[in-house]
């Protein structure tokens, strides 16, 4: 998975001031996303709101009730999002291999239709496991088809995403016309709107979120090791199923509850990965926090523009990465795997 | 010609079609059993009608607003329905033939996409109806050039490719999605909407004449270009320089099938799966895809997709749209033909 020039790799005090722009960027997303809207917040009164919180008056009531739950959302999901892109992206070592493009979003997603439409249940707390076991379930399916083409060529791979993908949106399609109530509770949820996540339980997906970032750390250094080639791993005391098998729990309990949270956001995982490497190289240490934080910024910033590209209505922030991070998969797709 | 077979033949000889007894028989098998389903479709809905009840309003002897039931608007929705899913099934089959990939199909690679999106801008811009058939055609044809172009080069090219139209639908689904919400305040938004998921729920008689007209004009030069290819293939054309010629053809194949598909989508909406499983299922039952293999394809894709429609009005308590069923069924399916294809080292 290298898009860098060997040789261009900044120094760690470069990486450093790199890492605390992009920092700042995440912040000034945050900070846009909590005024922007149909009805805008002047910064003093997020000041106020952060020093002398007020219920009665009307820019609280909006920053309380609904920007900075949104806003929180999109932290998390996009913070997810992009750790998640790098590490199914390190794991596979395929240019291609973020969990938007191997199905495991729309796979979650079905599981979590599911659960609403058949089961009935209503609250992230309660389906974030189905999302789970969705994920696992489409990851599963996609490696099992990949494995029996025999290929490991890179756009393979992503081909066996992008049918179990398409499987699991047909049958989610079908759950939710089918049933009324399910397609009011779920069509905006579905097409990865922020507008409405489902806030109760947020804190405990934040949780389950924290473990998954844990795990994505613990995985940095083996993912660096397993880029050389799994002989050059196992000499230097990595052993790579159980590498495997952790940095994908991490990709599972990230897309998951990602997916929980506010529906199958594509191209987060994909874009911000990509992005970074230009400026961190192949170090996963350092790309760890730069692409949660970019996912952070480019979720963020798509979910802002949504909010005026059609005032008084909004856009879906899914909607925005489909026509943003689209072309980023044709120009990734065109040169993955290609000899320099 | 050996007696077992059937050659039909254009004045001049421009077009030309084996067929042997197997395939014949099938045909007519899958066009009994396109009448037979459609004469049922016409009786289904809210208001029930016995077979012969259907049969003599279509010969005109109804009157009445069941006669205007069925010939008003059941009959267009079935017609539109078929003649829109054989388009799709021969463009399908076209793609499968040329671009050498099981998933090569108009939807898979955005192409169904782009004629949505050209369908969309003739109802944003207040256009002549007329000028869907058209317009969503060229908007087909425009994607296919820039997929083919952009995707087909590498290691794999026809696995980029189709990530590369991937991509493409993506981004254009992103901005049919978009029109739609701008449009939501007023009737358009009705409309656009069968360009976001294929359906023939608001199916005219105006969308029949697209689709026949498609039809119409775009297969019989498949059937030309498909004899081309088939000789040069086949060694027969000693005078071609079977490589460039060939490559040529098939580019023309593929420029044909794309307009091919957006006539269909203008009608229909981006039906799903459709231009995807008939191929599939035409090899899988003939063997082949060449020559009488495209009718083939495209029957079965009229019969799926007029099934489907019949499946997503009457089985559930809510009346779905054709395309989600075509995807429902046609997804598993995919799967599991992609397991035995991905065992002989094709995925």
């Amino acid at each position: 998975v290298t898009t860098v020039a060997p040789g261009a790799v900044a120094s760690p005090l470069h990486r450093s001031l790199r890492l605390i722009v992009l920092a700042v960027l995440a912040l000034g997303a945050a900070l846009l996303s909590v005024m922007v809207g149909s009805r805008m917040v002047p910064p003093a009164a997020v000041w106020s709101y952060l020093t002398a919180y007020d219920p009665t008056l009307g820019h609280h009531i909006v920053l309380g009730g609904l920007r900075i739950p949104r806003t929180v959302a999109g932290i998390l999901v996009g913070g997810a999002l992009g750790t998640a892109g790098l590490v199914s992206q390190g794991v596979t070592r395929n240019p291609l291999g973020s969990p938007d493009i191997l199905g495991i979003n729309a796979g979650a997603a079905l599981f979590v239709v599911l659960a609403i439409s058949v089961l009935k249940l209503g609250s992230a707390i309660q389906f974030v496991w189905f999302a789970f076991a969705g994920a696992l379930a489409a990851s599963l399916l996609t490696f099992a088809l990949a494995a029996i083409g025999g290929s490991r060529s890179p756009t393979r791979l992503a081909l066996a995403g992008v049918i179990t993908g398409g499987l699991c949106l047909a049958w989610t399609d079908i759950m939710m016309l089918m049933s009324q109530s399910t397609l009011e509770q779920a069509r905006f949820w579905l097409v990865g709107a922020l507008a409405r996540p489902a806030y109760a339980g947020m804190e405990f997906i934040a949780i389950l979120i924290g473990v998954g970032l844990v795990l994505a750390a613990a995985s940095a250094r083996a993912l660096n090791l397993m880029a050389m080639g799994d002989d050059v791993a196992v000499s230097l005391g990595i052993h790579p199923l159980r590498a495997r098998i952790v940095a994908m729990s991490s990709v599972v309990l990230l897309a998951g509850s990602a997916v929980a949270i506010c529906g199958p956001i594509g191209f987060v995982a994909l874009v911000a990965p990509h992005l970074m490497r230009p400026l961190f190289g192949t170090d996963h240490r350092w790309l760890l926090p730069a692409s949660g934080l970019a996912g952070i910024a480019i979720l963020l910033f798509a979910d802002v523009i949504g909010r005026v590209v059609v005032l008084p209505g909004e856009l879906q922030a899914g909607i925005i990465m489909g026509v943003v991070g689209a072309p980023f998969l044709i120009v990734i797709a065109r040169h993955a795997g290609s000899r320099r | 010609m050996t007696d077992s077979q059937l050659v039909l033949r254009s004045p001049g000889g421009g077009i030309s079609l084996r067929f042997s007894r197997r395939v014949l028989v099938l045909i007519a098998a899958l066009l009994a059993g396109l009448t037979a389903i459609g004469v049922w479709a016409l009786t289904l809905g809210e208001l029930g009608l016995a077979p012969m009840e259907v049969l003599s309003m279509l010969l005109g002897q109804g009157e009445g607003p069941a006669a205007f039931i069925v010939n008003g608007v059941r009959l267009p929705r079935l017609l539109t329905g078929a003649v829109a899913g054989f388009g799709l099934g021969i463009a399908g089959a076209c793609f499968q033939r040329t671009v050498r990939n099981p998933l090569a199909s108009p939807d898979i690679l955005g192409i169904s996409a782009g004629a949505s999106l050209g369908a969309v801008v003739v109802i944003v811009l207040d256009l002549p109806m007329l000028l869907m058939g058209p317009v969503a055609a060229l908007a087909a044809l425009a994607t296919a050039a820039f997929v083919l172009t952009v995707g087909h080069r590498g290691t794999d090219p026809a696995a980029r490719t189709i990530l590369v139209g991937i991509g493409a639908g993506a981004f254009i689904t992103g901005i049919v999605s978009f029109a739609m919400i701008r449009a939501d305040a007023n009737l358009d938004a009705e409309r656009i909407y069968r360009y976001t998921t294929g359906s023939l729920g608001l199916t005219n008689w105006l969308d029949w004449n697209t689709a026949l007209i498609g039809v119409a004009v775009l297969v019989p030069i498949v059937l030309l270009l498909e004899r081309r290819l088939l000789a040069l293939e086949l060694g027969d054309d000693l005078s071609g320089g079977l490589g460039f010629e060939a490559g040529r053809t098939s580019l023309l194949v593929l420029a044909t099938a794309s307009l091919l598909a957006g006539a269909m989508i203008a009608a229909s909406g981006p039906i799903g799966f459709v231009a995807l499983v008939a191929p599939h299922a035409t090899r899988a039952v003939i063997g082949r895809l060449s020559g009488s293999g495209v009718i083939v394809a495209g029957l079965l894709g009229a019969l799926m997709l007029t099934v489907s429609d019949m499946i997503g009005q009457h089985v559930f308590p809510v009346q779905l749209p054709a395309g989600a069923i075509t995807a429902a069924i046609g997804a598993p399916y995919f799967v599991l033909l992609l397991v035995q294809g991905a065992r002989r080292g094709r995925l």
